[in-house]
């Protein structure tokens, strides 16, 4: 029996600071790949014994053999990956877990909501809306604490001829002053019939999304602690509500990313910071 | 000429002498498609209750230098479900299996070999008395020699097939839980399981895992490994089968010199699913280098 190898070096294409010098785009040359919007990349520095463990990267665009993450350096191993030039290589698995929904019928309107850099997926995920046919209009709202940190604001309004982008910042440096959240509410119809909310963000922005909007049919793309990112270890599993016993946890890798909003013990979420 | 990579384990007659550990590898259905299953000397599975358990809340992993805790707690589908839905696959798959079997009492370890020994499919049981993640999760066998030979002993009238007896590190006198399991009956003691650390994130000032302790594995415990397996090598006569941080074929022979007669991998399968093939395959060219023509003359060979 013959399997192909189901890790492989990547190449970086690409590798640069955004607005915000925190925030870093990278381009990998993956060839051609089939990753799905709200899937990730387990990425590795080759042959690396410290850090030891792949880290899970939201796929944030793909196309023409090229596969983007935007990172935020907050490790060992992102500011390691920071200091890679064009050219050096990554161990790639993936892409895993399950993405946004992309069957089904056609929605009349689908809001794409995305809080600092967990907007990464979201432009990638309305172009797949939009392709497909899968939304009549398609809404992008995204927040960060102040402009800098709106992530790629600049690809985004230039996407406007068929996409309705808008921007909130905590400190009203640009955009509507407050949260996301408060922006979602505030162009949000009445009744919601025939609304779906696709969402990316941390924890707590996705908890409040789930507590403030609860009749409206919302996916999250959760993040967790990960080990294998195959949904072999346990180890980032997170509380889902309404089970006894086993099932009570739910692995991010393999049953997520993305969840039904509704489904999660967010109380429990956010009692364990994850 | 290719070096013969072929041992016996107790009853077991394995191809390669690599195992894959419990914990690391799920059923094994998981790497389907992923790893050629067969090029794996033997597959040990997820440790098995009686009952299922839903394990450990939540962080459960934390990452240390070269390393990881993990404090899962036995999640697990309970032996039942195991039988319905994991021993079919199973089955089918050209490589030994080992079911790897925890029990809070000695009436559990023995009901949950019980049931697996009705079954076809599994060569043998690893008896888990190291887990260090739940209460009780078996490391009271495994830090006292009396009761660590005494559910061997238990075990030993259940199983047919290979019995192994996985030990713990978290011990003073490793050598004196491998005797025991010996004198119980065990064909092969496997070792070692992970050793209690902790880790406590300085920005939140709170511990990195939910249960505070949790279980060491990867590179970062290698050398401890090597002392345990080779403490043990000079205590008994039946076959170890070592592990500890193992990720490529020469740290196996690391283990194998020291009186490991197989290695097992464990962490390297969740940063490369085909870990334990690559570790076959180093291994086999680490021996056709040194011209050494079977892996079985290494046994012990740094003992001299």
């Amino acid at each position: 029996m013959s399997v192909a190898a189901p890790t492989r070096l990547v190449r970086i294409a690409g590798n640069r600071p955004l607005q915000d010098a925190d925030f870093r785009e990278l381009v990998l040359e993956t060839g051609e790949l089939a990753a799905q919007p709200g899937q990730f990349v387990h990425l590795r520095i080759p042959g690396s014994r410290d850090p030891l463990l792949r880290r899970p990267f939201s796929v944030a665009g793909l196309g023409h053999g090229k596969l983007t993450i935007v990172y935020k350096r907050v490790g060992q191993l992102t500011s390691r990956l920071a200091a890679l030039e064009p050219g050096a290589e990554l161990d790639l698995f993936g892409p895993r877990g399950h993405g946004y929904r992309l069957d089904g019928p056609k929605t009349p309107l689908a809001f794409l909501v995305g809080g600092g850099y967990g907007a990464a997926p979201l432009l990638f995920l309305a172009r797949r809306l939009h392709a497909d046919g899968l939304a009549a209009r398609i809404v992008l709202l995204v927040g960060a604490r102040s402009a800098p940190q709106l992530l790629w604001r600049d690809r985004i309004e230039a996407e406007q001829s068929w996409l309705t982008a808008e921007f909130a910042t905590e400190d009203g440096s640009f955009g509507e002053k407050g949260t996301v959240l408060d922006l979602l509410d505030a162009r949000l119809p009445r009744p919601t019939t025939g609304v779906r909310v696709c969402a990316c963000g941390p924890s707590p922005m996705l908890a409040a999304l789930a507590a403030g909007f609860p009749n409206v049919p919302a996916e999250v793309a959760a993040e967790g602690h990960m080990g294998c990112g195959m949904g072999v270890c346990q180890g980032c599993v997170l509380p889902m509500r309404g089970q006894d016993g086993v099932g009570r946890y739910a692995r991010v890798c393999h049953d997520g990313p993305v969840f039904d909003a509704r489904a999660i013990d967010w109380p429990a979420v956010l009692e364990a910071k994850l | 000429m290719t070096p013969d990579l072929s041992v016996r384990v107790g009853p077991l007659a394995l191809k390669t002498p690599v195992f894959v550990s419990s914990g690391t590898f799920g059923y094994a259905s998981e790497y389907e498609g992923l790893v050629d299953l067969s090029a794996i000397g033997a597959i040990v599975v997820k440790s098995l209750t009686l009952d299922p358990r839903e394990g450990n809340k939540p962080p459960r992993i934390a990452e240390t230098p070269s390393g990881m805790l993990n404090s899962i707690g036995l999640q697990n589908v309970g032996v039942d479900a195991f039988i319905a839905d994991k021993l079919p696959f199973l089955r089918r798959i050209p490589v030994p299996v080992l079911a790897n079997v925890a029990g809070a009492t000695l009436d559990e370890y023995e009901a949950v070999c019980r049931k697996l020994g009705d079954h076809q499919g599994l060569a043998g049981v690893e008896v888990n008395i190291s887990c260090p993640n739940v209460k009780h999760g078996g490391m009271e066998f495994g830090t006292n020699p009396t009761a660590a030979e005494e559910v061997t002993r238990r075990c030993r009238k259940i199983v047919k097939g290979a019995l192994v007896v996985k030990l713990s590190p978290n011990v003073t006198d490793i050598a004196s839980i491998a005797r025991a399991a010996e004198a119980g009956g065990a064909d092969a003691v496997s070792l070692v399981n992970t050793f209690l650390g902790a880790a406590i994130d300085t920005a939140t000032r709170r511990p990195k895992l939910s249960t505070v302790f949790g279980g060491l594995s990867g590179p970062a415990i290698r050398p401890l490994a090597v002392r345990c397996v080779w403490q043990v090598a000079g205590a008994v006569k039946i076959p170890i089968i070592g592990m500890g941080g193992i990720m490529t074929g020469e740290d196996a022979a690391e283990f194998i010199l020291a009186g490991a007669t197989a290695v097992s991998v464990g962490t390297a399968s969740f940063l490369d699913p085909a870990a334990a093939v690559a570790v076959t395959d180093g291994l086999r060219e680490y021996l056709a280098r040194h011209r050494i023509a079977s892996v079985k003359e290494l046994v012990g060979a740094a003992r001299g």
